[in-house]
């Protein structure tokens, strides 16, 4: 850190620019998320690079197609009932951008709720995101949504039912697993380490991924 | 009020954006346990005069914030983590370092202000919040409790960097999380009544909600200032 070169006033207010459009780009995305997004819009939102991923508590999505087809079932799953219901907020922000300007972490913090037939549930858990410049704009790289706990709403949070007991999204078909299968919350010993928080970071490779791996204890080779 | 140079402008909103990372780090530590990482990285170095404050609790000066925050919370997650593998062997195979609780609180409704000098801010923010644990505590049942609160924080600019100087934690509800009456706060426990042997001050002590509670204004709402020293402290 304390080698480095002091930072003009134009990367400053580069930085500052930047963690703005951010934090207004990934809350558009979270309402369009929310409302049933589609495929123009995930294109409008993600980046065009082949590697991005989609990543839960219990695995990861690699790759256009298997990300695409993720987020575009869960919207169908909203669609096709009057009783589903999700709201997301964002919270919390830790927002860093490479020296460039060419690549971003963000870490945003979300208290939702969403319901499932007609049972309404808290849906408390992080984003971690990175995202890539492209085309004068910053566009999601890797997405990471890992839930702290997703309990009735007025019940304990250990009293869960068993089909809630693992990420209520998605339990099938991920391209990358952790090693250790119940990473959600258990009402047994609870959460696991969460990925860290984004700190300054001069150049991509110099920090880590909200891709796979960002637990930091998958099987090797995965990352 | 003083005229700022273009680049003190923009040195100013630049430390609006750190600021808020900084204490953005901190929910994060402090959700996950990483205290000790949280103390070293995002608080003032040991010569400063630190503090931390809830409604009931004055911790004063670097060595009594590493005996409350990182000491004592260290040997109640090692205490967790034994409880928990104890109850459950396959759980020693499991590398989570806070084993069995969450403290997360979030960080909405920033006020935050630089001092005309550059060299601090204060900040303040609602956090709604929850305190999670899996097992049983000493006073009866695991915690399942929102904690809805007020953050007031001084900020000092340290070798280039914001860091923590005094933070004050105001707890306005803690109350199990099916408690439907959240005037009626947690009777026992360990966020009931006064904690720990750090009292404050009694102009310091900060009521929990209840119907009969008169509206308390505090903390005072950041105000533009020239130093830390000529302005008011959290």
């Amino acid at each position: 850190m304390d080698d480095k070169i002091p930072l003009s006033s134009t990367e400053k207010i580069r930085k500052v620019w930047d963690a703005h459009l951010i934090k207004n780009e990934f809350s558009a995305y979270i309402f369009n998320f929310v409302l049933g997004i589609d495929r123009e819009a995930l294109d409008r939102y993600w980046s065009k690079r082949e590697d991005i991923t989609l990543g839960f508590n219990s695995g990861f999505y690699l790759g256009r197609e298997s990300v695409y087809n993720q987020c575009l079932e869960q919207a169908g799953l909203w669609k096709s009932t009057g009783a589903a219901r999700t709201d997301h907020y964002l919270t919390s922000p830790v927002i860093e951008t490479d020296r460039e300007g060419l690549t971003a972490k963000a870490m945003f913090y979300n208290p939702g709720v969403f319901s499932v037939d007609g049972i309404p549930y808290w849906s408390w858990g992080r984003y971690a995101v990175d995202f890539v410049r492209e085309d004068g704009g910053w566009k999601i790289w890797h997405l990471g949504y890992f839930s702290d706990f997703s309990a009735v709403v007025g019940k304990k949070h250990n009293v869960v039912p068993p089909e809630r007991q693992r990420d209520v999204y998605v339990e099938k078909n991920y391209n990358v697993e952790p090693e250790l299968s119940a990473l959600l919350y258990d009402p047994r010993y609870g959460w696991p380490d969460m990925p860290r928080y984004p700190v300054p970071f001069e150049e991509f490779k110099d920090t880590y991924s909200y891709g796979p791996g960002c637990f930091g204890f998958f099987k090797e080779g995965d990352q | 009020m003083k005229e700022y140079s273009y680049d003190e402008r923009v040195d100013r909103v630049f430390a609006k954006l750190e600021i808020e990372n900084c204490m953005g780090r901190h929910v994060y530590c402090h959700g996950e346990g990483w205290h000790r990482e949280e103390i070293l990285y995002y608080w003032a170095k040991p010569d400063a005069e630190l503090t931390w404050t809830n409604n009931s609790m004055l911790v004063k000066g670097y060595e009594e914030q590493w005996q409350s925050y990182v000491v004592r919370h260290e040997e109640m997650f090692l205490n967790k983590r034994l409880d928990v593998c104890d109850a459950f062997p396959h759980a020693n195979n499991l590398p989570f370092r806070t084993l069995g609780s969450v403290m997360m609180h979030t960080l909405t409704t920033p006020v935050i202000e630089i001092g005309e000098d550059g060299m601090s801010a204060k900040g303040i923010f609602y956090t709604p919040g929850v305190i999670l644990d899996v097992l049983p505590t000493k006073s009866g049942a695991a915690c399942s409790c929102w904690m809805w609160e007020r953050y007031a924080v001084d900020f000092i600019k340290e070798d280039g960097e914001w860091r923590i100087l005094h933070l004050s934690v105001f707890t306005d509800t803690a109350t199990d999380v099916d408690n439907e009456e959240w005037v009626n706060p947690l009777p026992e426990g360990p966020f009931a009544g006064v904690e720990g042997d750090f009292k404050p001050p009694e102009e310091r002590y900060y009521k929990r909600y209840k119907a009969t509670q008169p509206v308390q204004a505090i903390p005072r709402i950041p105000e533009k200032y020239t130093t830390l020293s000529e302005t008011f402290s959290y």
